[in-house]
C-alpha cells in the first residue's frame, strides 16, 4: 500500500516524532509506514487520516497490483 | 474507535539494587561470589525479558499501547530532569561494564563458555538499543518476529553447545540465554533503528 504520509507531514512541518505523538504510536511505526515496510491496521489508518483532516483514500492508495487484483475479484 | 488507549508501564529498573547487593557480597565474601551474583542477576534478568516478550506477543491487541522500559535508563522520560537522566545512564553503564567484567573474570577462571553472555552485553551499546519502547501494533509485530527468531536461535545454540562443549547445567543455561539475548536485540534493532 502506498501512502502520502511524508508529503502531508512535510506540508505541516511535523517531524516523525511529532506525528507519532499525535497518533499515540512510536516514531518507529511512523517511519515503517512511510518507508512502506508496514501497512497499518484499519483503526490506525483512520486515525492517521483524521489527524490530517482527510479521507482515508486521500492518504493511502493500493499498489497497482493490488488494485488490479481487486478489480478482477470484486 | 476508543479515544483513550490503555497504557501499562512495564519498568524493570533494579540495576542500582543489584550493584549494591553485589558490592556487599564482594565486601563480605570476595570477588568470585560477587561475580556469580552478577551472573545470576543477568540470567534472571534475561529470563524475565523473555517472559515479557512472550507476554507482549500473547496479550497486546492492535490499538493497545504499552510503554516498555526494559532498558530505559538512557532514555528521557516526561518530567525527568537532566540530572536524573545522567544518573540513570551512569548507573546503567556501570552495571553493563561490571557485569561484562564478571563474565570475563569467570571465563578466564575456567568457564570459557561464559564469554557468550559477555558478548551479549555488547548489543546493549547498539544505537537506540536502550531507547524507551512504545509497544504499539508495529513494534509488537517486530518483537514477536524477533523473539521467535531468538527462541529458535537459543534452542539451536543450546543443542550445539551441549554436543560440542559438554557444559554443565549453568553454562548451558547461560549460553542459551546469551544467544537468545543477542539475537533478540540484533533482530529488533535491525528493524526499529
Amino acid at each position: 500500500m502506498k501512502n502520502r504520509l511524508p508529503v502531508l507531514r512535510a506540508e505541516r512541518g511535523w517531524s516523525q516524532a511529532a506525528l507519532a505523538e499525535r497518533l499515540g504510536v512510536s516514531r518507529q511505526t511512523v517511519n515503517a509506514i512511510e518507508k512502506g515496510r508496514y501497512d497499518p491496521s484499519l483503526p490506525l489508518a483512520f486515525k492517521i487520516a483524521a489527524v490530517f483532516g482527510l479521507a482515508i483514500e486521500d492518504v493511502f492508495e493500493p499498489e497497482e497490483s493490488e488494485a488490479v487484483h481487486a478489480e478482477r475479484n470484486p | 474507535m476508543p479515544n483513550e488507549t490503555p497504557k501499562v508501564k512495564i519498568s524493570i529498573n533494579g540495576t542500582a539494587i543489584v550493584l549494591a547487593v553485589v558490592a556487599l557480597v564482594a565486601f563480605w565474601a570476595g570477588a568470585v561470589p560477587a561475580a556469580w551474583a552478577l551472573v545470576w542477576a543477568y540470567l534472571v534478568g534475561v529470563l524475565l525479558l523473555a517472559v515479557a516478550m512472550a507476554w507482549i506477543g500473547m496479550v497486546t491487541h492492535p490499538g493497545q499501547v504499552r510503554v516498555a522500559a526494559v532498558a530505559s535508563e538512557t532514555a528521557p522520560r516526561d518530567g525527568d530532569g537532566l540530572l536524573s537522566r545522567s544518573t540513570r545512564t551512569a548507573v546503567f553503564s556501570i552495571w553493563v561494564a561490571v557485569t561484562a567484567m564478571a563474565f570475563l573474570y569467570l571465563a578466564y577462571s575456567g568457564r570459557p563458555l561464559l564469554l557468550l553472555p559477555a558478548l551479549s552485553l555488547f548489543a546493549v551499546v547498539l544505537p537506540g538499543a536502550s531507547e524507551r519502547l512504545l509497544v504499539d501494533e508495529y513494534v509488537r509485530s517486530v518483537l514477536v518476529r524477533s523473539s521467535t527468531a531468538a527462541h529458535a536461535a537459543g534452542l539451536v545454540a543450546g543443542f550445539l553447545v551441549l554436543v560440542l562443549a559438554r557444559p554443565d547445567a549453568l553454562e548451558l543455561f547461560a549460553a542459551i540465554l546469551a544467544v537468545y539475548a543477542i539475537v533478540l536485540e540484533w533482530a529488533a534493532w535491525r528493524e526499529l533503528r
